[in-house]
């Protein structure tokens, strides 16, 4: 996985100073990728769910960030937004899986294996084992089932899975090589890596393992049937992506951790060829996007057609492509699992089927983009260009990695052990319970040979059919669409799922809002705001009456007492001396009079 | 034994270099000539994968049963005692702190 990261990651860095030369924001762009590149590296070589969490939400801001480059156009900050939001949902699930697991096992590090001291240091693993051998945790333990499904959770939505699959296709707006890199070869299969890691826990879980195996193989056939009536070349590929990775959780609901992880790695060579040769088509076409305005450029373009057709006959499960080998490793395993259960039979003739569709829907694309008549309008025609050597040297490297990338498995076609599964073999042995053990039924030779031609032959006839309407008889397949007029109308509305999620969801919780808003302006702002406002108002009145009638009335009480007692004083003061002087005449007088007899006896007694 | 290598030792410098050329674009990347960016970006995403394929080789190296490598760079959260669940307690729980977390590598390559 690390190789992959690395290696892919390289090879798109390279194709992207080819492709972003002409953009604005170069710096931006890189360092967004390479911010994603530390993410990624990080969720990968973690050694615990936190460490690995800080990497999933890493990659999580990248993806945000890179899918809203253009951040000018509506549609791509929207989807942008979309993709942050969709994959919280499925983060939620898996957080509270990593809490479940923190309060069951007491620690979140995988295993202790490789360490100096690993009983100071316990791990995931160690403890289940522990617990299971003690008789703590059974075979099916409800607390296991529920730490695997919250997982998974998580895993659904960064893999884009049922139901949380609706970012990925909107995601396309961004950049064709973060397309390639982020939404095709590593960031969505953090989800399956993320679950193949914790494969000791989903093996002890039976009913997680089967509902992680529905799940895959219905979103498999879902978005593969969704693929067929696309006309954007990226959505096409945006909802291939999907369906492969549907496959990658059908192997691992099945019990197939190595198979499911091998495709991963396949899906992400061919995948990333298929997108960069996408890019480089757009790129020649100066930008158009649409399948309808394709068609006749094999010779234009050679550096880019012919990897691209060898990664569809990759994709395709065409011998002795990688695509073969991992498609029917899973196709193969779950058919043997089937021998033990029957249920599992009707997973494996839905990924049969789903074989057919990508064999069909490939062709298609491959059909409409490279051959047949050209229906370019005239004027881009004139501008159509080969892409410069630092993108298509890239896609050599990848279409020969496409070719030879599932070879690691030829020993399985005599016979032999996986090389590959033998390398993960430290990761994936997980905690054998006594009874219960996923088994898988070990068919002879002849048997898995007869497979593999069914399989082969299945994908042949998709492509045979996908030759037949778009190629031989171009006509055809617009009356086949007019004969099931509402199939048509809705495979391309991609099952009104995006209606859906808007009419049951989106504006659902937009209502929701709705009334907490109103909740908010008629009581908090209403009732709380405005009405304490107005308590103040008539409270301040009061006080203000009381300042005036009471407080003030009683200063001016005392005033006009003062005054009123002060009245007969005042008579005296007219400020006119003539009246002073009769009035000290008139006290004179007064006091004189008064003294008159004091007076004569004192003048008496003088004498 | 344990594998061990130089490439394994240093398996941190595997999301480092990445970082490295993330923050310098980000802090001073408008500043710096295209062909500067490029050469910076894929030269450390190329150092990420030689190391990377280093490591793989290194872990190929060593015998089936061992190939696993762990390499505590630093401790992160050190939780103390775990409360257990409902369950009766595992043994190792009440004697040594759990500790949660740590930095990182890879047991097997996956």
């Amino acid at each position: 996985m690390v190789l992959v990261v690395t290696g892919v990651g390289f090879l798109i860095h390279v194709y992207s100073v080819g492709y972003m030369r002409h953009e604005g924001g170069y710096y931006r762009f890189f360092g967004y990728l390479n911010l994603f590149m530390f993410s990624m590296l990080t969720l990968v070589l973690a050694n615990n769910l936190l460490l690995l969490f800080v990497g999933w939400e890493g990659v999580g801001l990248c993806s945000y960030l890179l899918i809203g480059f253009y951040f000018l156009k509506k549609p791509a900050s929207d989807a942008g937004k979309k993709a942050f939001i969709v994959n919280r949902v499925g983060d939620t699930g898996f957080l509270l899986g990593i809490f479940l697991i923190a309060t069951t096992f007491g620690t979140i590090r995988f295993t202790s294996l490789g360490l100096a001291d690993p009983t100071a240091f316990p791990g995931i693993l160690q403890v289940l084992a522990t617990m299971v051998h003690q008789g703590h945790l059974a075979y099916g333990a409800p607390v296991l089932t529920m730490i695997a499904l919250l997982l998974f959770v998580g895993a659904t939505g960064k893999s884009a899975q049922l139901p949380l699959y609706v970012w990925l296709p909107d995601a396309m707006e961004g950049p064709t090589p973060v397309s390639a890199l982020i939404h095709a070869a590593t960031m969505v299969t953090a989800g399956v890596y993320m679950v193949a890691r914790m494969n000791a826990i989903y093996q002890l879980a039976p009913v997680a393992m089967d509902i992680v195996a529905i799940v895959g193989a219905l979103t498999a056939i879902f978005a593969a049937t969704m693929a067929l009536a696309q006309t954007d070349i990226k959505k096409v590929l945006a909802y291939s992506t999907i369906s492969q990775l549907g496959y990658m959780f059908l192997a691992l609901g099945v019990g197939a951790f190595a198979a499911g992880i091998f495709h991963l790695m396949t899906h992400a060579f061919f995948k990333a060829l298929l997108f960069l040769g996408a890019g480089s088509v757009i790129h020649a076409l100066s930008g158009e996007q649409d399948l309808r305005k394709m068609g006749g450029l094999w010779n234009s373009i050679p550096a880019t057609s012919r990897p691209f057709l060898i990664a569809t006959l990759a994709i395709a499960g065409m011998p002795p492509l990688a695509g073969f080998f991992s498609k029917d490793e899973i196709l193969g395993r779950t058919i043997a699992r089937s021998a033990m259960l029957d249920r599992y039979l009707a997973l494996w003739v839905i990924g049969l089927f789903t074989a057919s569709l990508t064999a069909f829907y490939m062709f298609r694309l491959l059909n409409l983009t490279f051959f047949g008549l050209s229906r370019i309008p005239h004027e881009v025609e004139q501008h159509i260009h080969e892409s410069p050597k630092s993108m298509t040297i890239p896609l050599a490297i990848l279409a020969f990695l496409s070719i030879i990338g599932g070879w690691i498995a030829l020993p399985t076609l005599w016979g032999g052990e996986s090389p590959f599964e033998k390398f993960l073999e430290p990761v994936l042995s997980g905690v054998i319970p006594e009874t219960g053990a996923i088994q898988f039924a070990h068919h002879p030779l002849i048997i898995e040979f007869l497979l593999m031609s069914i399989s082969v032959a299945v994908a042949g006839f998709g492509a045979w059919l996908a030759y037949r309407l778009y190629l031989k008889f171009p006509h055809l397949h617009s009356k086949v669409a007019a004969s099931w007029p509402r199939l048509h109308k809705l495979l391309v509305n991609k099952y009104y799922i995006d209606e859906l999620y808007d009419a049951f969801f989106v504006n659902r919780i937009k209502d929701l809002s709705t009334a907490f808003a109103l909740f908010d302006a008629k009581v908090i702002d209403g009732l709380g705001v405005d009405g304490s406002a107005a308590l103040t108002r008539i409270l301040s009145r009061i006080s203000m009456w009381w300042d005036k009638w009471v407080v003030d009335g009683l200063v001016n009480l005392v005033g006009k007492v003062t005054q009123l007692l002060s009245h007969p004083v005042r008579m005296f003061q007219t400020g006119l001396f003539s009246s002073y002087a009769m009035w000290i005449l008139i006290g004179l007088a007064i006091l004189l009079g008064y003294y008159s007899h004091h007076m004569e006896v004192l003048v008496r007694n003088l004498r | 034994m344990t594998p061990s290598g130089y490439f394994l030792t240093h398996l941190w410098l595997v999301p480092l270099f990445p970082l490295i050329t993330a923050a310098l674009m980000l802090i001073i990347g408008r500043r710096l000539p295209k062909a500067a960016v490029s050469f910076l970006c894929v030269g450390s995403v190329f150092l990420s994968f030689l190391h990377a394929t280093g490591a793989v080789l290194g872990l190929r190296a060593a015998p089936p049963g061992n190939r696993v490598f762990q390499l505590i760079l630093f401790e992160w959260i050190t939780p103390g005692v775990m409360p257990s669940s409902t369950r009766s307690p595992p043994s190792w729980s009440s004697s040594s702190p759990a500790s949660a977390s740590s930095f990182m590598s890879t047991p097997s390559a996956i």
